[in-house]
């Protein structure tokens, strides 16, 4: 049989003929198709991805919850069953100052922080009989990161479901483009949580760290709450060394210490190391130098540390090491605890080159001093 | 492509004061930076703690 001559393609799809219907059919259905339901398609098809990421957030959430109860049960003598507490805990949120009236607002946020940690604080010493200073800024900040992480993960939950409710495509973009950086902050917090368990120094803590060497062999004072300084000299410049109290896992009280120690005496220049956000494409543990106070946090202590240098008219002058967020709140890479000598050199030259012999210089290091002494 | 797992394995280093001997060794819970640890053998200074940090080791 001859099946050259069977055109079954061009009866059926008129392949050459451009007015065949059913042809029409196959082209035209598919962009009605689209026109109406292409959204709807494509929440479908985000939102796969969407849930995804969402487990995995749970997933880090829930470990990271475990983790802590495991931790505070092998570690500490509870009174009771701390699960339910903790659970609670976990649940604490913060009400932010009106404003729309923005004057004096920095007092409201400083009051509002301090009193949320002073009453974390006193909640966790209640939940067990007996409790090192050590054991509660570590369980005080690991509870931070089990909230930090349950806040994100409903968060992320609430704009999925939303979207989804609505049936609202351009609603999930945001949070589609979004989930990356949440889900980077939530691998880091995730992995904090054993640095923070083993009271190993972490990234942040490379301020302290610098501090903490340059006030080895010098008598240490109580400033503030968990913050300590010292005095020592340079040649010829009296240095006044302020940092969190290690090895806590603290950041102390930067900014109300610095106050009372420029009342004190009166420096003439203050010198602030911490950690700093590298860029994308930028090395961990590239050391760089500039102007203005270097230190994070929700704000309070910078503003009262740059209110205090603009009153007295004393420069600030900063040294930042550049990490990325995972880097500073998990175990303190080489590359970054090597950079502790290069760094003390710059202090020193930064120094030499600001002052003259006979002035007071304030070297503050900035950040989380878990692990790290002085 | 096989994605290739990283471990994070933490080391102390120690040195001691007066002779500047330095020795590496894996993380013990306790361990702090700046931590008087002993007595040093060779000169009888004081050994201590002077970096802990974490080394990827990857597979």
């Amino acid at each position: 049989m001859d099946f050259s001559q069977l055109d079954i393609l061009d009866e059926f799809f008129g392949m050459g003929d451009d007015s065949n219907p059913l042809m029409m059919l196959v082209w035209i259905l598919p962009i009605i198709l689209l026109v109406f339901y292409g959204q709807r398609l494509q929440l479908i098809i985000t939102s796969r991805d969407i849930k995804k990421e969402l487990t995995r957030l749970e997933q880090f959430r829930n470990d990271s919850r475990n983790d802590l109860i495991e931790y505070v049960k092998n570690n500490l003598t509870s009174k009771d069953d701390v699960t339910k507490k903790l659970d609670r805990y976990f649940d604490y949120f913060t009400i932010m100052p009106v404003d729309i009236d923005p004057n004096g607002i920095i007092p409201k946020i400083h009051h509002l922080v301090r009193s949320r940690e002073d009453t974390t604080r006193r909640q966790i010493h209640s939940l067990f009989t007996e409790i090192s200073t050590m054991e509660v800024t570590k369980v005080q900040n690991l509870v931070e990161i089990v909230t930090s992480l349950q806040l994100l993960q409903k968060i992320v939950k609430h704009l999925f479901l939303t979207a989804k409710k609505q049936n609202n495509y351009p609603l999930i973009l945001p949070l589609q483009m979004m989930l990356p950086f949440i889900m980077e902050q939530a691998e880091a917090l995730k992995d904090a949580m054993s640095a923070f368990k083993q009271g190993q120094p972490i990234g942040d803590g490379i301020g302290p760290f610098v501090v903490g060497e340059m006030m080895l062999g010098t008598k240490k004072q109580k400033i503030e709450l968990e913050t300590v300084y010292s005095k020592s000299e340079f040649k010829g410049r009296k240095l006044i060394l302020l940092k969190a109290e290690g090895p806590y896992a603290t950041v102390g009280r930067p900014g109300e210490a610095t106050e009372s120690l420029v009342e004190q005496y009166k420096p003439d220049i203050i010198v602030m190391i911490d950690a700093a956000l590298k860029l994308e494409g930028e090395d961990s543990g590239e050391v760089a130098q500039g102007f203005g106070a270097a230190i994070g946090g929700i704000g309070t202590d910078r503003f009262k540390i740059e209110e205090i240098a603009t009153k007295s008219n004393i420069p600030v002058f900063s040294i930042v090491i550049k990490q990325s967020v995972k880097d500073a709140i998990t175990l303190m890479k080489k590359e970054i605890a090597d950079q502790m000598s290069n760094v003390k050199n710059q202090v020193h030259e930064m120094i030499t080159d600001n002052t003259k012999s006979g002035q007071t210089v304030l070297v503050i290091g900035v950040g989380n001093t878990l692990g790290v002494a002085q | 492509m096989r994605s290739k797992i990283e471990n994070i394995e933490a080391y102390t280093f120690e040195q001691c004061d007066s002779c500047k001997e330095q020795s590496k060794r894996k993380f013990c819970t306790g361990d702090y930076v700046f931590k008087e640890i002993s007595k040093c053998s060779s000169c009888n200074g004081k050994i201590r703690i002077t970096k802990i940090f974490g080394e990827v080791l990857t597979q």
